[in-house]
């Protein structure tokens, strides 16, 4: 039981943290100590809640096309067998394993206005003028792509590899075509891990901090950044950790939505 | 030193192991016997220490041992699946209750030595536990339990996970390893032929309750209804209306015709059972006068060898019957089809209050 | 599976691979150039030398290692206490408090860093290299618990009912049996959180003060001021670093096959 307590010891710091930021926003902060709503009533501001439609909505073309690249790259593990499929794996976390912000870094130097890619495009004449790549939503969008996709090819992959390629059989021997097969057995029964998974990769990239800062600027702010500078810059705590309550709020929503249906197993033949 | 459990139940909400009273005395080779579900595990494990029990007490000798934690215990268990630390060789495996006691190194050598020889794996003393096979495995589990010696060794259902081969000559092994060792041994089974083979006594349960506790013979030959009936062996059951006293015997009613039925000492309400075993029986091929007669039709016959068994259409039922090999041979030779009688000895018949089956 | 599709699916994933990798190759092939991005400036290894002999990149490497080493074995700690505590309740563990235990893997880490920041000044704590050490903790050991869970699911339940049969108590058991039988999977826990902590950017950004810096920290100032070449020259090093320790990691992993096969 006592191996209970420091876990809690744990979640303690935390929980109160939560509870910290909570109170933080509807009581005053620094400035008053009146409980208020009004933080929360101004996160749905014109000005705001762009910025939040703004996030969702990368976010979810940022998954999107996680999913659409990540979908082939899985299949290509899940078919592999033996050295081919580990030495891919391998290949594929690499990256993963070294600095997050090295990634930026990188891409940072091969994106930018002096960085290969234009000075490429510029030497052979394809451009007049340097492609303007960073900075812009774009750039943001390509940052969240490259790293997040390792994210979302394991829970695929894993996926697919409980799938029992005897069902596709079966499917054929029955006389499916190859697109039935892959919609009415394969897709199905895949739905599950791919849901998850999504959500996963989601829901960090709404709450993204660094990458919109480093290849989107000031202009193309996500929630993280513009709840990071009412800390730091605007000093208005309180608003901050509104924007904070209702990103978590937002994420719980999405968790529990994740509760009720994401759980379904692959089991053999009937989802 | 003998085990007790005094009114001993288990409450777990979806299932109750009624109140129980068992004694069980030194050195006695004891199952638990009992279809799946029945709670002869939750008993093993009341009796080891791993479920507290709801009420009731645990005795063993003059130590009541209701409330120590498995670890205080003189008793071991021998787990279904053998549970074999695995980043243990076999050694270390039965030296294990040795090193917690603080034992001589060379005590442990010679003890774990001893017993290894005892279940004739020394040779397999540097082995790991993953290169057993299942027959190996259970042997360490077994030694690893009774290198110290415990008063009782619990077996839940030990040779369930081994080849039919295996599993008969473990049985006889078992039973001498009993007598060798003088522990009281106390296992687990859904298995009646086991049951029957190695125990001095067995205990049959069914949904929580125990029905019956005797010698196999008795619970055999006497079962107290006719669940234990139908369990500890195949059998036949006629069901009717007591009809006359005649004295030393009664006169049973049923659609099969009229019987006569032994007087066994206890007040029989009117509606009875009437338990008779496949090998009590003989198949009659023309009618002779005898006291219980039935006619009826072959279904079908299957020869094994040292005895045939026939599967006999009767009105309304059927019934199995055993013969064996010496006196068919004596006899006309049978096929499906043909018309038969059946008869028994009054005095073999079991009579039985009628209870309701169904697990 | 047909030839075509095969083929399909193998180029795109070696050319999704190419695509990864392509920013880190980028990033160490300028560590050797004059002129980071002029591509014909000629070789050179000044840079990887100004990073040896400078000193600004060796203090705060040594400060992520130490943070790294110290949180690691504190959130590893906390991890396997808990998994081990709670398995045996695992079935009845209330929704609530699963979403507890999930809470630091799912919430984005502006929000937990944020609000780290807010519980360490309430409490009138200095940040410093302790703040960042029990930060990276309370974040990683969520992650150190899940792995633990699914290790300790992997054991035999009935081994230590067989230890408490044989005579040992609860802590004999669990020094004893449990813990040599999940060795394994602690020890890939700690690199995990070893790695958490060693890579973390945005927590420690919150929670470490203007006291300590760590090397993603610098990394990030640096970055800030534009394309450096030392910056490029402390890139080949780190990528070669990881990639000599999966390696490594993975050369183990196949060498323990091969002596089981054999």
């Amino acid at each position: 039981m006592f191996i209970t307590w420091l876990t809690l010891l744990t979640l303690l710091p935390f929980l109160m943290i939560l509870g910290m930021s909570f109170m933080k926003k509807t009581t005053g902060g620094w400035i008053a100590l009146e409980p208020t709503v009004g933080n929360y009533a101004r996160c749905f501001s014109w000005l705001y809640a762009k910025v939040f439609w703004k996030t969702i909505v990368l976010a979810g073309l940022a998954t999107l096309s996680c999913l659409l690249v990540g979908f082939p790259v899985a299949y290509y593990l899940a078919k592999a067998q033996g050295t081919q499929r580990q030495v891919g794996l391998i290949l594929l976390f690499i990256p993963f394993w070294t600095n997050f912000i090295l990634r930026i870094y990188g891409i940072i130097s091969l994106f930018g206005n002096h960085g290969l890619l234009n000075q490429t495009l510029l030497s052979f004449g394809l451009l007049d003028n340097p492609l303007q790549i960073l900075y812009t939503r774009f750039g943001v969008y390509l940052g969240l792509l490259y790293n997040y996709l390792p994210f979302l090819v394991v829970p695929i992959f894993s996926s697919l590899e409980k799938l029992d390629f005897r069902l596709r059989e079966a499917a054929q021997d029955l006389g499916a075509n190859r697109v039935q097969t892959f919609w009415k057995i394969v897709v199905p029964n895949i739905k599950g891990g791919v849901f998850v998974g999504s959500l996963f990769v989601f829901i960090p990239m709404v709450g993204e901090y660094v990458i919109p800062d480093l290849l989107g600027g000031a202009k193309e702010a996500f929630l993280g950044n513009v709840m990071v500078s009412q800390f730091f810059v605007m000093q208005d705590w309180p608003f901050g950790s509104a924007i904070a309550g209702l990103l978590s709020v937002l994420l719980l929503v999405a968790l529990w939505l994740h509760h009720r249906w994401g759980f379904v197993r692959p089991v053999g033949g009937i989802p | 030193m003998s085990l007790r459990l005094v009114e001993v139940s288990k409450d777990f909400g979806s299932f109750r192991l009624a109140p129980l009273n068992l004694t069980i005395e030194r050195g006695e080779f004891f199952c638990l016997l009992g279809p799946s579900g029945c709670g002869k595990t939750t008993v093993l494990r009341l009796i080891g220490g791993f479920e507290p029990p709801s009420s009731g007490q645990i005795w063993l000798g003059d130590r009541n041992m209701t409330h120590f934690p498995p670890n205080e215990r003189n008793v071991h268990t021998v787990f279904q699946r053998y549970a074999l630390f695995p980043h243990l060789n076999v050694f270390e495996n039965v030296a294990f209750s040795l090193r917690l006691k603080g034992t001589s190194k060379t005590s442990i050598e010679e003890k774990v030595r001893d017993i290894l020889r005892l279940v004739e794996i020394e040779t397999l003393a540097d082995r790991k536990t993953t290169q057993l096979s299942g027959g190996q495995a259970q042997r360490v589990a077994l030694a690893r339990a009774l290198v110290d010696h415990p008063e009782v060794l619990l077996l839940d259902e030990p040779l369930s996970a081994l080849d039919p081969a295996l599993r008969l000559k473990m049985r006889e092994e078992l039973k001498t390893l009993c007598r060798k060792v003088g522990s009281t041994f106390l296992m687990v089974t859904h298995d009646q032929e086991e049951a029957l083979q190695l125990s001095d006594r067995i205990a049959v349960l069914r949904n929580g309750n125990c029905l019956q506790v005797g010698p196999p013979k008795m619970i055999y030959e006497d079962p107290v209804d006719t669940f234990v009936a139908g369990f500890i062996g195949p059998v036949n059951e006629i069901h009717g209306e007591l009809a006359e006293d005649l004295g030393e015997q009664f006169t049973l009613q049923c659609t099969l015709g009229t019987f006569k039925v032994k007087k066994n000492g206890t007040p029989l309400p009117k509606q009875i059972s009437l338990v008779l075993r496949p090998e009590k029986m003989r198949i009659l091929r023309q009618k002779t006068a005898a006291e219980n007669l039935v006619e009826g039709q072959v279904l079908d016959i299957c020869y094994l060898g040292s005895r045939t068994e026939y599967n006999v259409r009767l009105p309304g039922t059927q019934f199995k019957v055993f013969e064996p090999e010496l006196e068919r041979m004596k006899k006309k030779s049978l096929n499906a089809g043909d018309r038969i009688f059946l008869t028994w000895k009054t005095e073999d018949a079991i009579v039985l209050r009628r209870v309701e089956s169904g697990t | 599976m047909s030839p075509q599709k095969n083929l399909f699916v193998t180029v795109f994933f070696y050319a999704v691979i190419g695509f990864l990798y392509l920013p880190l190759l980028y990033l160490i092939l300028q560590a050797f150039l004059v002129n980071p991005n002029d591509l014909g400036s000629g070789f050179t290894l000044q840079w990887l030398n100004r990073v040896i002999k400078s000193g600004t990149l060796w203090e705060p490497l040594m400060n992520s290692l130490k943070i790294a080493v110290a949180s690691a074995s504190l959130s590893t700690v906390l991890g396997t206490l808990g998994a081990v505590g709670l398995t045996p309740f695992i079935s009845v563990l209330p929704v609530s408090l699963q979403t507890l235990i999930m809470l630091p893997i799912l919430l984005p880490e502006v929000i937990t860093g944020l609000s780290l920041l807010l519980f360490f000044l309430l409490c009138r704590v200095e940040l410093g290299a302790t703040t960042v050490i029990i930060a990276h903790a309370s974040f990683s050991a969520s992650f150190v618990y899940f792995i633990m869970l699914e290790q300790l699911k992997k054991l035999d339940p009935h081994m230590e009912e067989a230890a408490q049969d044989l005579g040992a108590k609860p802590s004999e058991t669990f020094w004893r049996v449990t813990l040599p039988n999940i060795l394994p999977g602690v020890l890939g826990g700690w690199m995990l959180a070893f790695t958490i902590s060693f890579d973390d950017f945005l927590i420690s950004f919150f929670t470490s003060g203007a006291g300590v810096t760590t090397l993603p920290l610098k990394i990030y100032s640096l970055m800030r001021m534009g394309i450096s070449p030392e910056l490029n020259g402390l890139s080949f090093f780190l990528i070669c670093i990881s990639t000599f320790l999966v390696m490594a990691l993975l050369f183990k992993e196949q060498s323990r096959r091969w002596v089981i096969k054999g």
